[in-house]
């Protein structure tokens, strides 16, 4: 345990003298340079980047598809970048006067629309963006998820096949950030945590950054996952999806008061209501699916050309039937969000205000569940006579978490530097209870059986950042501190990072960061589980984090082919990482448990451990105009922490991860599509020794766990494959998508461990799905989806 | 002498980089535990049990096995001997090969006759609360030894409200620990629970310390025992009736 990095108000003199140099270059006259940028078909092209190439000045086309930048006098080279066309560079002279708009052609580029993976620009190192347009080409669990298709980049390890829950750099699954839109959310997961809660109809890009956070974003200390909603300026557009499990609906429609652009969409499970009522019809209680629905709404006015704003409403709901005792509701879980921004940009100046009010909950309430039997458990559980209640299957559960989030951030930037600062308050009141069995193994094994927590946490922070670009090589550096306040204690958290293009198409990177984080979860939640009950430790996790990368572009000015090949390294020190005591019995331990009482104030045991992670990523991928796609990453990592006096890999250590995804056209708007991961088993504990406990008299194995994770689970694979064909019918698109997961029914074990193998042992083939510890089964699915 | 030539730069960083990519490969593959350490311990468990007469009970059953990790393989002992310390008789418990063993529930290898057999074994109607029991078991050459004292009976008292019923009793000697009407284990003397019908029945169940403790201690492998993993322990169950609109029960 290391003291917390108080009050280093040198870094904050390094930090801003590191900028004072900057400020001489700014007193050039400029003048502005305008342009449209149109399709080959002359259509505008909204929402376009034009960067201006060598400087750090940049615009976005508007929903006429003009654009308007201030520049020095002379010429510049202007780089149009919109994904699914290819890029444009034209030359612009800066004049001023008697200068005539440009015009910008755009071809469509149909190597770009279906690639997983495009890497960040010069202006964004180290951020990897996912496109809807690949999302919908992934073979979908049913329904397609944002969350299942970033295992498939470098760096993002996804280690339990039905938990949708991810991993980054070797990171905890509780140590990045989910954001939409900037807003911050909690857990966006449906059907306890398979998959995600966001419909890709609605989404325009997934941002993934791992390896250098810029200092204005959520201290996370794996890095964010960072949603961004579909802009409706432009034309409407509509979608609707049908699949096996819901339904969902897309409406974007601009100008729908004034200047007032929305985003609409809805998704709602049916399959659910379906097998429930066949269900009931048979006279059978005992069919339980999964029932959810989400929604969201964006609003965005553009008040005049320096003012905008968006309101942005999001809701999500999971609930399971009720099993028909009249004492029991099931358990329903869910998060709202309610999200205003506000941004001013004029001439250098820009910034903008941002208010995130985000709850979520958690209820049950099981008051008795043994109604069928009518019988009671005693003494060791024997069945004595008629009806009674076994109050151990009391089961409740009453979680609130509130969460209020407040930003204001202004940038000043000139063409070779600039400067940003923001200013935020994060305020978070949970108010957690759970009482019983039932309770703690859908939220997490590691809770007490009865236990709640009440905790309030206000979160100060205050970033600035400096920007600077040298004229000569265009190497572009970026120094920043962030520093919070937490309780009285100041932590700062320096960073830096610098990118420079060695030739026109490979830009090396180094990112260098400290970052802190403020709550945890209390362990890693295993499949099955609810939203997570979220503490505040004492201490924060810290981690000062290196990185290195490097991207290649080798066809950037193909007109068959795109390609990229893209490698990083890098190694975290983490420290105060909040760790339970190792499990002194193994998971199955039979009962009797002593009774329950009602719950009593409980925070987490935590130690806080050191540790490390590193890592090594390599990513790759080959598009034809053809509509060949082939992508591939490896990732090579590692991650330990000093546990007892010993380093050891933690639960979700796993060495290597390889995965690849194939897109063959087949003709006749057919395309098929193959997706493949494989990576090493997690570090789990092993059983040292089997002994026997007496219970309902027999006796029942009591695995005793032997030297923590020092063993490791089978390695896991797994292969999709989906179809689908694509129609144009009266202006509508049509398309019909048929998949199948784990199309060679691999069995995978989750939540593997000495247990799970020991249950398993002198089985079959299939014990893994036998002893409930099975992954992801085969599965097909269909589904069609129309845009017009 | 001949001078080496040294290979050229490129070569070399080259060979570095080679060289870099096995060893990070390499550390990937790291040693790891058998998921499954190997054991051959002995292991002895005899739970001695007094229940209410009039209830259908399982035989009452003991283990003498290895523990082959993680499955468990019966062993036959050479002794198998168990003693009331009071007058040194001898209860009969027999061999049962048939009785199943599987992954998830063994039942046992060796089973108590129900009552007192023709060469004047005594059997499981002859385990009396209170009394003490010694434990002899040879196998494989090793000598197991134990001793338990049954606790005595619980005295039980339903106290019937208009919406709870409450079970009270008072602490049995030799008992550490009880088994609530609920099945929890608990070392309350008292429980409550919603009101439920005439003809419900309560059951609580003393526990002696041995296997109390065992029951506490998820780490524990040996209790009551010596010379090999184990249990050696007791526990006496009563219950009480509740009887229709009145305010209390019969045992």
């Amino acid at each position: 345990m290391t003291q917390p990095w108080r009050r280093k108000s040198s870094y904050v003199c390094v930090a801003t003298a590191s900028l004072l140099p900057l400020c001489a270059a700014s007193a050039q006259p400029s003048a502005v340079v305008r342009g449209c940028v149109s399709s080959a078909t002359g259509n505008a092209v909204i929402n376009a980047t034009v960067s201006v190439r060598g400087v750090l000045l940049q615009t976005r086309t508007s929903d006429i598809g003009c654009f308007a930048i201030a520049l020095p006098v002379g010429e510049w080279q202007l780089v149009v970048r919109k994904f699914g066309y290819r890029p444009v560079e034209v030359v612009a002279r800066s004049v001023r006067e008697g200068q005539d708009a440009l015009a910008v052609v755009m071809e469509t580029a149909t190597t770009e629309l279906g690639r997983l993976v495009v890497n960040g620009e010069v202006l964004a190192p180290f951020t990897t963006t996912v496109t809807p347009t690949a999302l919908r080409q992934v073979p979908a669990l049913g329904e397609r998820d944002p969350f299942r298709a970033l295992p498939f980049l470098p760096g993002v390890a996804q280690p339990n096949d039905i938990l949708g829950r991810l991993h980054l750099a070797g990171g905890a699954s509780d140590e990045h950030g989910i954001t939409l839109n900037g807003h911050p959310l909690q857990a966006p997961f449906h059907i306890n945590s398979v998959m995600g809660a966001f419909n890709p109809a609605s989404l325009d890009r997934v941002e993934v950054v791992m390896h250098h956070l810029p200092v204005a974003r959520f201290d996370r200390v794996s890095g964010t996952i960072d949603l961004h909603t579909r802009d409706a300026a432009g034309s409407a557009a509509r979608e609707a999806q049908l699949t096996v499990l819901s339904a969902s609906g897309t409406v974007l429609q601009p100008h729908v008061v004034g200047n007032t652009d929305v985003l609409a969409t809805g998704r709602a499970s049916y399959l659910d209501a379906v097998l429930k009522r066949l269900s009931l019809d048979e006279g059978s209680d005992d069919l339980r699916v999964p029932s959810f629905r989400d929604a969201l709404v964006a609003a965005r006015t553009q008040w005049s050309p320096r003012w905008e704003s968006e309101v942005l409403l999001f809701h999500t709901q999971d609930w399971w039937f009720a099993s028909g005792s009249r004492d029991a509701e099931p358990p329903t879980w869910g998060e709202n969000l309610l999200g205003v921004r506000v941004g001013y940009g004029q001439g250098p100046w820009s910034g903008g205000a941002r208010v995130s009010v985000n709850r979520a909950t958690v209820a049950q309430r099981t008051i008795v569940n043994d109604v069928e039997t009518g019988q009671v458990l005693q003494g060791g559980g024997r069945s004595a006579g008629s009806a009674s209640i076994d109050d151990r299957t009391t089961s409740l559960i009453d979680m609130n978490q509130r969460w209020i989030s407040a930003q204001l951030n202004a940038q000043y930037q000139r063409p070779r530097w600039g400067v940003a600062s923001a200013i935020g308050v994060d305020a978070r009141n949970h108010d957690n209870s759970w009482l019983g069995v039932d309770a703690t193994e859908r939220l997490l094994n590691e809770l007490p059986p009865a236990g709640r927590y009440v905790a309030t946490q206000l979160v100060g922070n205050v970033s600035l950042e400096g920007t600077t670009v040298t004229e000569r090589r265009a190497v572009r550096s970026t120094v920043g501190v962030r520093a919070s306040s937490v309780g009285g204690a100041v932590y700062l958290a320096p960073r830096a990072s610098i990118s420079a293009p060695v030739t026109s198409n490979i830009t090396l990177s180094v990112g260098l960061d400290r970052r802190f984080q403020f709550d945890a979860i209390a362990a890693e939640p295993i499949e099955g589980s609810l939203t997570q009950p979220v503490f505040f430790p004492v201490l924060p996790r810290s981690s000062d984090v290196a990185a290195f990368s490097a991207a290649w572009r080798p066809h950037e000015a193909s007109e068959n082919a795109r390609s990229q090949i893209s490698a990083a390294i890098f190694g975290k020190r983490n420290r105060d990482r909040p760790v339970l005591p190792f499990a002194s019995v193994a998971d199955n331990t039979p009962p009797p448990a002593p009774p329950i009482g009602p719950p009593s104030p409980w925070s987490p045991p935590f130690t806080f451990v050191d540790g490390f992670a590193v890592g090594a990523t390599l990513g790759f991928d080959i598009a034809f105009t053809s509509g060949w796609l082939l992508q591939g990453s490896y990732t090579w990592q590692r991650s330990q922490d000093a546990r007892d006096g010993v380093m050891r890999p933690t639960p979700w250590d796993a060495p290597h991860q390889l995965t690849g995804l194939l897109s063959v056209p087949l003709g006749r708007q057919w395309q098929f599509t193959v997706a493949s991961q494989f990576r090493s088993g997690p570090a789990v504990t092993p059983i040292a020794l089997t002994v026997l406990v007496p219970f309902n008299q027999s006796y029942f194995p009591r695995y005793i766990p032997g030297e923590p994770l020092t063993a490791r689970a089978p390695a896991f694979f797994r292969a999709d494959i989906g179809v689908q064909r694509t129609w144009v019918v009266r202006r509508a698109t049509w398309v019909v998508s048929a998949q199948a997961i784990n199309a060679l029914a691999s069995e995978n074990g989750v939540r593997y461990s000495g247990v799970s193998a020991a249950s398993c042992s002198g089985r079959p083939r299939g014990c893994a799905n036998n002893g409930g510890t099975g992954g992801l089964p085969f599965l097909p699915s269909v589904g069609i989806e129309v845009r017009w | 002498m001949k001078k080496l030539r040294r290979a050229p730069v490129g070569i070399r960083l080259r060979l570095a980089v080679v060289c870099a990519a096995v060893a990070a490969l390499a550390s990937g593959c790291d040693h790891s535990a058998p998921l499954i350490a190997e054991s051959e311990e002995l292991m002895v468990y005899v739970v001695l049990e007094s229940f209410p007469s009039g209830f259908v009970r399982q035989p009452l059953t003991a283990v003498v096995a290895r523990s082959a990790t993680p499955a468990v393989e019966f062993l036959s002992a050479d002794v198998f001997a168990m003693r009331r310390t009071s007058d040194g008789r001898t209860f009969d418990w027999r061999v049962q090969p048939t009785l199943s063993i599987g992954l998830d529930q063994v039942n046992g290898n060796y089973v108590l006759a129900e009552s007192l057999s023709a060469v004047g074994a005594l059997g499981r109607d002859s385990l009396m609360p209170g009394a003490r029991y010694d434990l002899l078991v040879e196998v494989q050459g090793r000598t197991i030894t134990g001793s338990v004292t049954m606790p005595e009976r619980p005295a039980l008292r339903l106290l019937r409200g208009a919406a709870l019923d409450t079970v009270v009793w008072a602490p049995a000697s030799g008992a550490a620990a009880y088994f609530s009407p609920a099945g929890a284990l608990t070392t309350d003397t008292m429980w409550i629970g919603d009101r439920q019908g005439a003809g419900t029945r309560y059951f609580v169940t003393a526990i002696d310390p041995q296997l109390a403790r065992y029951l506490r201690s998820p780490q524990l492998t040996q209790s009551g025992v010596t010379g090999a993993l184990g249990l050696f322990g007791a526990q006496v169950t009563v219950s009480i009736e509740a009887l229709p609109n009145s305010a209390g029960g019969q045992p």
